[in-house]
């Protein structure tokens, strides 16, 4: 697969995770919800997996910040029963993904 | 010299009562005046649907006594796979109900502590106790996690059942995306379903019992396929296709019933 191509998946996946995380910790179940988490860990597992076969140089890593923030937005802004504090929290989440992805 | 002895009070027919050693009788005879003082509490455990083994009681008293320690702690209550599983159980689900609110640091150090006395994985949630009343009318998945416990001090899990919209859909979000995609994780399935039945008992106002909640998931997929999702194992694409039209159904009849409540 081709460098946008990866790109492309590991922010939808990442997109994806980061929206079960946003809701787990804005929902009513937060604290049971931090022990099954597992909406988010199996898709950061996975982006992982994805980013090993990748060499993403800084210009890779600034488009991903931006794609990523970009889909992410669009998923939450779809989902309107989540808290809207949800768009207060979203960068702080995104950047710490990407710093435990090592893509900062 | 102080005369004394240390002994349990017994059920009698009519009054409980306290026996004089046999090898006593001559220092404590009949006429003589004592003191009763009370020493240690008897450890009473309250269960809700749980048959413990001996192990299991004994060591949920060990667990309670070793808490009893920490002021704060105001009720301790065991729920979760420990209570209903023979043998394998990931770790040991404890629910602290506190007099403040805490934060995290504090479940972890009790968390730490736990780990030290026992060398057993705990997992430590601590809450006030009118936070978790409320959660249990909101939450079906807190009131499937309340469908056996095992506590300290009387619990009641409130009859009231408050349909909140927004909780149930952000429930759903996770079985929506399996329908289209597949992250070949199949726990994720396993979550989703139990997310399901669950959710589904709670709208229709029944009991959220944990039990009957995964026979009725085998009931749906089978036993076996029950317990490779359940092990994260991978499972062929007939058995996905299965288990999302599962979800698809559930969905698609939660959603109804949501729709036709106000």
């Amino acid at each position: 697969m081709g460098k946008n191509s990866d790109i492309d998946q590991i922010t939808t996946i990442l997109s994806t995770a980061l929206r079960h995380k946003i809701g787990a910790i804005l929902g009513m179940d937060k604290k049971y919800f931090r022990k099954y988490e597992i909406e988010f860990s199996a898709r950061r597992d996975l982006a992982k997996k994805i980013l090993k076969e990748c060499n993403f140089n800084s210009y890779d890593k600034n488009k991903i910040t931006i794609l990523l923030k970009r889909k992410l937005e669009r998923e939450l802004e779809r989902r309107d029963y989540i808290n809207q504090k949800k768009f207060e929290i979203m960068d702080e989440e995104i950047e710490k993904v990407l710093k435990e992805l090592e893509l900062n | 010299m102080e005369l004394k002895f240390v002994h349990k009070v017994s059920k009698g027919g009519v009054f409980n009562q306290i026996y004089i050693p046999k090898s006593r009788q001559g220092e404590f005879e009949a006429g003589d005046t004592v003191e009763v003082r009370l020493i240690g509490k008897k450890e009473k455990l309250f269960t809700h649907k749980v048959k413990l083994t001996n192990f299991k009681e004994k060591l949920i008293k060990d667990i309670f006594n070793f808490l009893g320690k920490f002021n704060n702690i105001e009720q301790i209550v065991i729920v979760g796979s420990f209570l209903i599983e023979k043998t394998i159980y990931n770790d040991i689900d404890i629910i602290l109900l506190t007099k403040n609110e805490e934060d995290e640091k504090f479940d972890n150090r009790i968390h730490e502590k736990l780990t030290e006395e026992f060398n057993l994985k705990f997992h430590v949630i601590s809450g006030k106790k009118s936070g978790l009343i409320k959660n249990l009318k909101f939450s079906p998945m807190m009131r499937s996690m309340f469908s056996h416990f095992v506590s300290n001090k009387k619990f009641e899990i409130p009859a009231e059942r408050i349909i909140d919209k927004n909780n149930i859909l952000l429930i759903l979000m996770s079985p929506e995306d399996l329908i289209s995609y597949d992250l070949k994780y199949s726990r994720l399935y396993y979550d989703s379903l139990r997310k399901l039945f669950v959710t589904e008992k709670f709208i229709n106002n029944e009991e959220e019992d944990i039990i009957k909640i995964y026979e009725d998931i085998k009931k749906e997929i089978g036993e076996k396929l029950f317990e490779e999702i359940k092990k994260n194992e991978y499972i062929s694409k007939k058995d996905t296709e299965k288990i999302r039209y599962v979800i698809s159904t559930k969905l698609k009849k939660i959603k109804g019933s949501l729709n036709g409540k106000k």
